[in-house]
């Protein structure tokens, strides 16, 4: 016997059956849907030897709405919770309409805030893309600070640039231009108050596919990382910088090889800084559920440092191996060990992680 | 002379009676019956969008609608299970989907999964019936599975989040996909009362108690999404 409760939601559900099918049609051939829709929570924890790391937090939501044919308005909010101070943010990584054609030459043009044309790094920026815990250095770990009043800068940064970008592609090769509104080494918080001011910045890309499996990719952009006005030492103006990428990817059978380098140079008061470096990974799946991966980091950077214009140079490492286990399709467990040698320190790190992604397409 | 004619006459007599009562026995044996029907749906149950997070470095095929009636698969719930024959199918990677998104087959059969697109795919599953990953691979090459336990596989590619298959696997012959205009026949059915299924991955599934007749062809419609509700 049903209780009353149960009665009542049983003739709810026959209702909106009787309703729904009354004033559907038959459906004989699927619909595209309008609408695409997936999230991504994760979480990580570890324990090291010389330095403490918070527990992160992820949390990921993408969707995409097509408002017409070809054209999609896409929308990627994210609140994250950061390794090295425990602090939650909040960030829209997307907020872009994207037409696209497919075809021979398929063509796609990007408005708003959009995925940065630059880099393979970037598409690992999502917990169940990156094969190992920790995000990329290229990304998150600030570039030392030589000159007092100038803004931080990554060697890339994670943030989503606002702009326009222009791609085509054919089956060996695809090209890209870009008009962004702040430079590729600099991040913009969508909710913070220290934003950037608005400075163009131009990125132009190319990518050759010799054979399915196999991409090599280049970028390069320029324009001005840091205003006038929000520098200490007004005595060059706006402060320039100027970026060239190259990115390599090889995928056979279970094995996926990735790597990307990064030439990276900024204006300061008297002189230039070079900031370069990069990053190769692996990652092997060895069963339906088990993968390895590594990543070694490796970046530096050289100045010369006032008064007495020394050379100097600083450089950090990181090797991080790890494992996967896909508990279900939508939940992957891993955990990996890290050794890490900082920016201006001279000790290693060694720390041992371990974290929960769950990633589910919704629609 | 005449015994020859009274010979001949005798055995005429002898294939008339014989065949007469073959027909007679015949008419007595049990026959196998069959069901047909129709499947209509009737709530919009659309394709996913192909559009994610991570874009890739090139501009990629816009999928193609499938028939949402090949999506559903009709069979008997309750007939015993046996040694089917296999029956090999193919799922094919073709402008970012799998195509078709549904096969049902026999345990024991294998399903070909040929990439026909200009890019890698991968294929995997960690079904209970079927925890397997075929890896990457390239347009032009194709990967087979065998499935040997019956029930429910959910195919993914790892490369693309949108893209899914289901394999339902049989233990018995007595299943169907239905054509695009809906209709399905199922033959050789034990007679009796039989429990037959209408099942759609995502809408949902419907059983209704039919009675099969030995020669005789039963006819019922499916119309899904379920309008009851089971205590």
């Amino acid at each position: 016997m049903m209780a009353p409760r149960q009665r009542r939601l049983a003739r709810l559900r026959r209702a909106v059956g009787v309703i729904l099918v009354a004033l559907s049609p038959q459906i004989a051939a699927a619909q595209t849907s309008r609408f695409a829709l997936d999230v991504v929570a994760a979480a990580d924890a570890g324990h090291g030897s010389q330095l403490t790391r918070k527990a992160t937090g992820w949390f990921d939501l993408f969707g995409a709405v097509r408002v017409a044919d070809n054209l999609n308005l896409r929308v990627r909010p994210v609140v994250f919770r950061r390794a090295f101070d425990g602090e939650w943010r909040g960030q829209i990584y997307e907020l872009a309409l994207s037409y696209e054609r497919p075809g021979r030459i398929g063509v796609r043009v990007d408005a708003g805030q959009f995925t940065s044309p630059i880099g393979l790094s970037l598409l690992e920026n999502r917990p169940d893309k990156n094969p190992v815990v920790s995000p990329h250095s290229t990304l998150y770990l600030p570039i030392p600070r030589y000159e007092a009043g100038t803004p931080s800068t990554n060697l890339l940064s994670a943030a989503y640039p606002l702009g326009a970008k222009v791609m085509v592609s054919g089956a060996k090769w695809d090209a890209r231009v870009a008009v962004l509104d702040s430079s590729p080494v600099r991040g913009r918080n969508f909710f913070g108050a220290n934003k950037p001011p608005r400075m163009a910045n131009l990125v132009a890309g190319a990518g050759f596919t010799p054979y399915i499996g196999l991409r090599f990719g280049a970028t390069v952009a320029a324009g001005d990382y840091a205003a006038e006005s929000e520098v200490r030492d007004k005595s060059r103006g706006d402060r320039r910088a100027t970026l060239a990428q190259v990115e390599g990817e090889w995928a056979f059978r279970h094995t996926r090889i990735a790597g990307e380098f990064l030439w990276t140079r900024r204006e300061l008061a008297n002189v230039d800084s070079t900031v370069n470096g990069g990053w190769i990974e692996i990652t092997q799946t060895v069963h339906p559920r088990i993968f390895l991966a590594a990543r070694y980091d490796d970046q530096w950077t050289d100045w010369t440092s006032l008064p007495n214009n020394a050379a100097r140079h600083e450089p950090y490492r990181r090797l991080e191996t790890g494992t996967g286990f896909r508990l279900t399709p939508e939940v992957t467990l891993r955990a990996s060990y890290m050794t890490r040698k900082g920016y201006v320190v001279s000790f290693w790190d060694d720390q041992a992680l371990a974290s929960i992604v769950f990633a589910k397409r919704l629609k | 002379m005449r015994m020859r004619t009274a010979l001949a006459t005798a055995v005429v007599a002898l294939i008339v009676c014989a065949s007469a009562f073959a027909r007679e026995q015949s008419s007595e044996l049990p026959r196998d019956g069959r069901v047909t029907g129709r499947v209509k749906l009737t709530l919009v149950n659309s394709a996913p969008s192909s559009a994610s997070a991570y874009e890739r470095r090139a501009v990629g095929p816009r999928p193609k609608p499938q028939p949402e009636l090949k999506n559903v698969v009709i069979f008997f719930s309750d007939l015993p299970a046996g040694k089917p024959a296999a029956m090999p199918a193919s799922i094919a990677q073709k402008d970012e989907q799998f195509a078709p998104h549904l096969v049902a087959i026999t345990a024991g059969s294998s399903v070909a999964f040929p990439n026909q697109d200009p890019f890698f795919h991968n294929v995997f599953s960690l079904s209970r019936g079927a925890s397997f990953n075929l890896g990457r691979y390239p347009s032009g090459a194709s990967r087979s599975k065998t499935f040997t336990r019956p029930g429910i596989v959910k195919v993914f590619c790892e490369i693309h989040s949108h893209m899914s298959a289901v394999i339902r696997v049989f233990d018995h012959g007595w299943f169907s996909v239905p054509a695009e205009d809906g209709t399905f026949t199922i033959g050789n059915v034990p007679p009796g009362d039989h429990t037959l299924v209408a099942w759609h991955e995502r809408i949902g599934e419907r059983r209704d108690r039919v009675t099969i007749r030995a020669g005789a062809a039963t006819q019922i419609n499916f119309t899904l999404p379920v309008l009851e509700t089971r205590p």
